[in-house]
């Protein structure tokens, strides 16, 4: 029995009905090697259970404040305004929201939401893959957000070394956290930075950039910082949502091919694609969709 | 704000895509194919920009009916015209 699983079962029924039969789905659809995976995370994340239950609201909360949102979403056709400053001082510098909701809600998100899921998968088939077979498998992180993607790159590779940025002190401490609780923390240094502002001086052959263009006033400026970070030869991970509102989110993209634009114009050359919708639309109203590229 | 009970069933209906009039003081998630999940959210969210309230968690995990959520409505002060 996954007990870990189980667990976060029992606290997503207690706080929002029907919540657990995403369990049941996820597994039906994903099978086996999702659940177990699940359970990983959860033992050593919450080993003995500790937080699981506090995580388990704040996906609850996490959720609810996006459909809220998607709400005036589908009736305003834009995203509340809201500037980068405001969304910090709201978001990335709130001890309590963050440590509390976002990022558990969004550690959870990985593997309770199918088009999150769907996009680990691309990301571990088209980069991780090449990551392990490289012989020189140093990677950058920008946005870390958890520190999920970093820490998939390096219990996936264990050759892999990477440095992680972010503007959050709470994302550094998530990240961490789960870095130390996969036994991956000797490889992994991790800076409070804006990559922008100050740009890194060295580059690397691999880098991950997921969820941080929604959240930013000047997503181009961003794709430029990134394509000076990549070393001559290598190959970058980036990822944008879209038609997703969400407390932080600021530049709406509507469609992939914005996405593509603005990699473009920034010297990237797109490799592969990957976009995946949150539900089925019910009819014209936007659905939220993540769009993932690997770019070189 | 005022809800007569006509409105709460319409919106109701549309958030399930069921027949309005399905929808009983008894009536909860048992009777609904489509009550699930996401639409449980979607109408907690509807009711929310409907009746210009905010449910807590709490709230939300216990709207197992629509009795419940006649009384959580009056609970926020709601003026609820449905009768008993």
């Amino acid at each position: 029995m996954r007990a870990h699983v189980e667990r976060l079962r029992a606290a997503l029924r207690a706080g929002f009905p029907f919540r657990a039969e995403h369990i049941e789905r996820a597994t039906a659809a994903f099978g086996e090697a999702w659940a177990s995976e699940l359970e990983d995370l959860l033992a050593r994340m919450f080993p003995a259970g500790d937080g699981l239950e506090q995580a388990a609201r704040g996906y609850c909360d996490f959720v609810l404040d996006g459909m809220r949102l998607m709400k005036r979403f589908e009736r305003d056709g834009v995203y509340a305004a809201k500037s980068y400053d405001e969304a910090a001082h709201e978001v990335y510098h709130n001890r309590a929201y963050m440590l509390d909701l976002y990022l558990p809600g969004n550690l959870l998100s990985h593997y309770l939401w199918p088009h999150h899921w769907r996009q680990l998968v691309f990301f571990r088939n088209s980069f991780l893959a090449d990551l392990r077979a490289s012989d020189d498998p140093r990677f950058a992180d920008v946005g870390v957000g958890t520190g999920f993607y970093s820490r998939i790159l390096l219990d996936g590779a264990r050759a892999a070394r990477g440095r992680g940025y972010d503007v959050s002190e709470f994302s550094l401490e998530y990240a961490a956290r789960q870095a130390a609780a996969f036994d991956c923390a000797e490889r992994y240094e991790l800076r409070r930075a804006d990559v922008i502002a100050a740009p890194p001086s060295e580059t690397v052959p691999f880098l991950t950039c997921v969820e941080v263009l929604e959240h930013l006033e000047d997503p181009p400026a961003m794709l430029r910082a990134l394509r000076a970070m990549l070393a001559p030869g290598g190959k970058a991970f980036i990822t944008a949502a879209l038609n997703a509102p969400n407390v932080d989110h600021i530049y709406l993209y509507r469609d992939v091919e914005e996405v593509h634009r603005h990699v473009r114009a920034a010297g990237f050359r797109l490799e592969q694609g990957f976009v995946a919708a949150a539900y089925r639309p019910r009819g014209d109203e936007p659905v939220p969709a993540v769009a993932a590229l690997i770019v070189t | 704000m005022q809800l007569r009970r006509e409105e709460i069933q319409q919106l109701f209906g549309e958030v399930f895509e069921a027949d309005p009039h399905a929808f009983a003081l008894a009536t909860g998630p048992e009777d609904v194919a489509t009550w699930d999940s996401f639409n449980h959210l979607n109408l907690v969210v509807s009711l929310e920009e409907r009746a210009g309230v905010s449910f807590s968690t709490d709230e939300i995990a216990s709207m197992l009916s629509v009795a419940k959520i006649v009384a959580l409505l009056r609970e926020h002060g709601v003026d609820v015209d449905w009768p008993e």
